[in-house]
């Protein structure tokens, strides 16, 4: 089998989701390891899964962390005995001294030198375990902070798209207003490309559409009316709806229909309407 | 605590897990212990359940760390579909001893909406996922987050193998360009 046909077939994404019995994982690895443009495939589909988890980040409780690392190291013993090697018993005796009784002053001088080296000793275990605390809040930080960088690029990354609709020079704008009748404040600009020939519509003031209705776009050309696609008022998500498509039109006009809209606009409820500004 | 002997780097990370330095898997809680416990209470659904399980997803870490291969892929997946398993059976342990009947598919939530409702960043995400439709959502949830095979969710959802296996591609193609 072709190498992009096979990645192009999902069986990738099926791996990576786990939905394939293991027969059939094993072979998506083998062929993993003969091509390496699956492999990279399958690289990139985990890190989609691995990024989506990390988004469902929760913290978990602080005093759980210890229990669970020794847990974790009690289970296998074979790490324990060649982690602690300096554990070994070494017999302690005393050495004797032969001039036990001079050695009095000594012993004061020592005893204050090993008070001083366990206030140090004291000291920079204090300092040490602060630092351990600081960097465990900070790697906590930075994995928010990376998880909502994410998010955040993703959002600036959709608001990029809308601003190069708005800028490119072969985007004209219709600016569509309440007709008679209507609120004179009800306002919906579209932005048509004259080279992708796409509808971008942007709601500025329209009441929600009532259950039961939508609001159609339509084009109008040479005095026909073209369908451009239905909506239900502002849109939370997004600023810029992509709606159809058309090769050109002197004008653009909101009538609100039944759902799904309708064939031909019903020209009584027509809410806005717009002109090319030129 | 102890054996804190080698500083762990993201470079040296993997060496040192592999090789048993216990300063890796304090490093490797400290980094994935929030993503990992997300995901089991998101598969789960019981926070309760999701402490003993993240536990006993740090002990089979620890305990398979010389199995990790990195030439297979990021430790980080490999951690998490380890993860997972634990999390399915036990899920499967659950539905097996569960003999009521009526726990069908359609009655599951099957929204890959974030935990954390209320945080206005995860809002942003949950309105990103929104964009998946559906019945994309509804493949990856129950392929990756409930462990159902390509033909259970082809049985469960009356559609054919062919299309389970197109949807996960098309929603994966969205999260990827969601998150790269």
């Amino acid at each position: 089998m072709d190498v992009k046909e096979y990645i192009e077939s999902g069986i990738i994404e099926a791996y990576a989701t786990g939905m394939l019995i293991d027969a059939d994982a094993r072979e998506v690895e083998l062929m993993g390891e003969k091509h390496p443009e699956v492999k990279a495939a399958i690289l990139k589909a985990q890190s989609a899964l691995d990024s989506l988890t990390k988004a469902y980040s929760v913290q978990p409780k602080p005093e759980w962390k210890d229990d669970i690392l020794n847990a974790a190291f009690a289970s296998s013993e074979k790490n324990n005995s060649t982690d602690t090697p300096d554990s070994v018993v070494r017999s302690f005796e005393p050495e004797v001294s032969e001039k036990k009784k001079s050695s009095s002053s000594l012993a004061i001088a020592a005893s204050i030198g090993l008070l001083i080296s366990l206030g140090i000793n004291i000291f920079q275990y204090l300092t040490l375990n602060d630092f351990r605390a600081e960097l465990t809040a900070t790697n906590i930080r930075l994995a928010e902070m990376e998880q909502n960088h994410q998010v955040m690029v993703a959002n600036y990354k959709e608001a990029n798209r809308e601003i190069a609709v708005l800028t490119d020079p072969s985007t004209a704008s219709f600016i569509m207003k309440g007709v008679e009748g209507r609120n004179l404040e009800f306002r919906a600009d579209v932005f048509w490309n004259s080279k992708t020939e796409m509808v971008y519509l942007n709601v500025k003031n329209l009441p929600q559409a009532p259950v039961g209705k939508q609001y159609q776009l339509w084009a109008l050309k040479d005095g026909k009316p073209i369908d451009m696609g239905v909506f239900n008022g502002i849109n939370p998500e997004s600023a810029l709806q992509k709606m159809g498509s058309v090769p050109g039109a002197q004008a653009f006009a909101v009538t609100l229909e039944p759902e799904g809209g309708s064939v031909n606009p019903t020209l009584e409820e027509m809410y806005v309407y717009g002109a090319a500004t030129s | 605590m102890k054996g804190y002997k080698e500083k762990i780097t993201e470079d040296n990370l993997i060496d040192e897990f592999r090789a048993g330095n216990k300063a890796a898997l304090n490093y490797i809680y400290e980094a994935y212990s929030g993503a990992l416990y997300g995901t089991i209470i998101k598969i789960t659904g019981n926070e309760e359940q999701s402490r003993d399980l993240l536990q006993e997803a740090f002990v089979k870490i620890w305990k398979k760390a010389d199995n990790y291969d990195p030439s297979k892929g990021a430790l980080y997946t490999w951690m998490i579909n380890l993860t997972r398993n634990l999390c399915i059976d036990y899920l499967r342990s659950k539905r097996f001893k569960n003999t009521q009947k009526n726990q069908a598919l359609d009655n599951h939530v099957y929204s890959l909406e974030s935990n954390r409702r209320f945080d206005p960043q995860h809002i942003g995400l949950n309105e990103l996922l929104k964009r998946l439709p559906d019945e994309q959502q509804q493949v990856i949830y129950f392929s990756y987050f409930q462990g159902y095979t390509q033909k259970e969710i082809s049985e469960e959802l009356d559609i054919p193998l062919g299309t389970v296996k197109s949807r996960a591609k098309a929603a994966l193609e969205k999260l990827k360009r969601v998150f790269n």
